[in-house]
């Protein structure tokens, strides 16, 4: 991993986003700080419910609002805060230069409308191109993603494609504003091993042929280990562990991060070997634990760990971690 | 084939018994596509599973791989009566199912159990815990009142509760312990075989490893024969003895675990095993790209179904369809070039200067 230059395109700083329920405040979203540089791609990693997605509508400011709101911190784009810019401002931005990619592509494509007809008008919302130019564009944009037959197909609706067509069409419409920062959220998840394979290699290419910047939301692990330069470990709402993907596959801190990537088995693990497991489960988020979120969960627990909030530390240049093991102002 | 499950059999080198408990030859399942003008003429079939045979054995876990629609789900289905197969035969314990009444089909299905993907569907929300284990043994009349605590009791320590969770309701629990009950459920019966579909699918990968373990544990102590299905390629791999490679309807290669996995023979299986992502930085792995799409059940392709995307494809291919036929000890692939392809003697099809082949192949 060259260092793609330490131009930073998006920061969040210690971002809350909250939900006001009627069951009590859902704190999803809780002190998240991480940054994303240019042509860089950053994995957002953690078991359901750890706030991924969230964090993802933050930045777009996509939260539902009411019952969610952004209640602390900053989001910043190229140096500015996204949270006090005007609403058509924001669109813009989210249109031209931010750009999402959700799980189910058939309930973000629209159902009545060709899908030459939503990449098209895509284009012409954001470029200024005549209705000719955007036509050929959705085609060149549609074989770029593979589509076979692309100029035929401009005309179908998004029904008569398969998951992973759609999938490649999200991307095309994605890609349609040639975005700096593609938000993937779980691409893949919804879609076979080998078309995993081939919308995986499509994201790669667009990061090496357009210094695309990417976060990667996913739970797998696999993945993760394919596609990310760094990779940030999500726990209830807490980023506990962020480093390079080299750092955190082989040299894990975080007893979280450590459980994770012991508990996934390998294609090359034996029947015999017992996987490694965390104990319990994820806590609800109206009323986290004290101190460390993972201290019930937790094999190194100590006892301050109930009642202290780690802070973050930096233990080598770039990676991260969110625990009092590695908190020298707390060692006895 | 005869009854032995009292018998202490010792296992074999592949790690299960010798004895089949299933046996399941030529099962098709076919649905039917209506259409007409008020949707109730048949129109067409899909077939959703084709002709395929395999044998399991006691102690055995057969995974099934494959994309999505390519049968898995409807073997299970049809293995558990909860479809009546289109034809072909299933052995059960060396009776033929067929022959059966009803009453003794349903006396049957109490040893062939399932556990689904979706812990929370699959249990009735009014129920505790203790009525979700208890109903199967109900409905076949054979609960004694004063012995109910105690065989609940005893399945939810075996699965890794604790027994004060029969008086629970399912919302009261996290989405591992919903599927640990689901589990002491398929145990109820004591059955056989185990049929799991997807299920650790829908659990967050902390809480999956110990349901993979309890599993593999389960059948340690008491010797169930599994059916197992998951997408998860790697999971796969973790429980499983055996392991048949489906593509639309059809057993492409069958065989031990690492024999399929690190020597697949088929195309397919060779594809479909360079996709899985590996959990290492480090590796980079070389992809054999799958190109186009799995065609439609309802007209699959003549010749060898893959035949649309192998990258071996040859003209022979486009015309017979190849039969399942073993390899090497117990691995069995459906490939007429099997051998060449394995031996490296075989040319891409991209390579092969025939132009009939690229005709048929849609590239000229
Ligand atoms: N509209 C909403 N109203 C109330 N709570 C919400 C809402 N959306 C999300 N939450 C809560 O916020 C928390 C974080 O959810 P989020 O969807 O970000 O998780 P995730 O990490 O993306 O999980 P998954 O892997 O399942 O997609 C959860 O407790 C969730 O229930
Ligand atoms: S702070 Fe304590 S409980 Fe939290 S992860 Fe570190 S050791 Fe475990
Ligand atoms: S029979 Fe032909 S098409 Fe089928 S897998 Fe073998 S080489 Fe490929
Ligand atoms: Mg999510």
């Amino acid at each position: 991993m060259e260092d793609a230059a330490s131009n930073v395109l998006l920061k969040l700083d210690d971002l809350h986003t909250y939900f006001f329920t009627e069951d009590g405040v859902v704190k999803a979203v809780d002190g998240v700080t991480f940054d994303v540089k240019e042509g860089e791609v950053l994995g957002l990693v953690g078991e359901s419910g750890s706030g991924k997605t969230v964090t993802a509508m933050s930045i777009l400011n996509l939260i539902p609002q009411p019952p969610g709101k952004i209640v602390g911190g900053d989001i910043l784009w190229k140096g500015k805060s996204l949270l006090d810019l005007p609403d058509s401002e924001l669109r813009t931005i989210r249109g031209n230069q931010i750009a999402v990619v959700f799980q189910d592509p058939m309930t973000s494509l629209n159902p009545v409308l060709t899908i030459g007809k939503q990449i098209m008008e895509a284009i012409i919302l954001h470029q200024q191109v005549s209705e000719e130019e955007a036509e050929d564009k959705t085609i060149t944009l549609l074989e770029l993603v593979g589509i076979p037959d692309a100029a035929k197909r401009v005309g179908d609706y998004p029904w008569q494609f398969s998951g992973g067509m759609r999938q490649r069409v999200m991307i095309a419409l994605a890609l349609s504003c040639n975005p700096d920062l593609l938000i993937a959220d779980e691409p893949t998840t919804a879609l076979d091993v080998t078309i995993q394979a081939q919308v995986l290699k499509l994201m790669r290419e667009l990061k090496e042929k357009f210094q695309t910047s990417i976060i990667l939301i996913t739970h797998d692990i696999g993945v993760i280990a394919e596609m990310c330069d760094r990779v940030a470990v999500m726990y209830a709402g807490n980023i506990v562990e962020i480093a390079d993907v080299y750092s955190i596959f082989k040299n894990p801190k975080h007893p979280y991060t450590v459980g994770l990537l012991g508990a996934i088995p390998s294609v090359d693990s034996k029947r015999e070997e017992e996987l490694q497991t965390i104990p319990g489960s994820i806590p609800n988020l109206i009323s986290p634990p004290s101190g460390c979120r993972f201290h019930p969960r937790c094999t190194k627990a100590m006892p301050e760990c109930s009642t202290t909030v780690p802070a973050t530390i930096e233990l080598s240049p770039g990676h991260h971690v969110r625990c009092l093991l590695y908190d020298n102002s707390t060692m006895k | 084939m005869e009854d032995s499950s009292t018998s202490d059999t010792k296992k074999n080198v592949s790690g299960y018994h010798d004895e089949v408990v299933l046996s399941v030859r030529n099962l098709r399942k076919y649905y039917p596509v209506e259409g007409g003008y008020f949707f109730t003429r048949k129109i067409a079939d899909i077939k959703a599973v084709d002709g395929v045979s395999f044998d399991l054995h006691k102690g055995e876990t057969l995974g099934l791989v494959g994309e999505s629609g390519c049968g898995k789900s409807t073997i299970a289905r049809t293995l558990t009566f909860l479809y009546k197969p289109t034809a072909g035969e299933v052995w059960f314990k060396g009776v033929d199912l067929r022959t059966l009444s009803r009453g003794e089909l349903r006396a049957n299905a109490k040893e062939l159990t399932m556990v689904f993907q979706d812990p929370a569907a699959s249990l009735d929300p009014r129920f505790t815990v203790m009525q979700s284990i208890l109903e199967p043994l109900e409905i076949h009349n054979l609960v004694d009142e004063r012995e109910k605590y105690g065989i609940v009791r005893d399945l939810l320590i075996r699965v890794g509760l604790s027994p004060h969770h029969a008086y629970r309701y399912p919302h009261e629990l996290s989405g591992g312990q919903q599927q640990r009950v689901g589990i002491a459920r398929a145990l109820t019966m004591q059955p056989q075989v185990i049929l799991l579909d997807e299920p650790v699918s829908a659990l967050d990968v902390s809480v999956r490893a110990s349901i993979i373990n309890l599993l593999i544990q389960l059948q340690d102590d008491f010797s169930f024969s599994y059916i197992f299905i998951a997408h998860d390629l790697s999971v796969v791999k973790k429980i499983s003895h055996t392991v048949a490679v489906m593509y639309l309807g059809k057993i492409m290669e069958i065989g031990d675990v690492d024999d399929v996995y690190n020597n697949a023979l088929h195309p397919y299986t060779q594809a479909l095993m360079s996709a899985i992502p590996v959990p290492d930085p480090t590796v980079k792995k070389e992809r054999i790209e799958l190109k186009g799409e799995v065609p439609t059940p309802i007209n699959p392709p003549a010749g060898c179904r893959f035949c649309t995307r192998c990258r071996f494809v040859r003209q022979k291919c486009f015309l017979e369809e190849p039969e399942l036929v073993e390899f090497e000890n117990n691995h069995r692939v459906a490939c007429h070039f099997a051998k060449e392809i394995n031996e490296g003697t075989h040319k891409l099809a991209d390579d092969v200067a025939d132009e009939e082949l690229q005709k048929q192949r849609g590239l000229i």
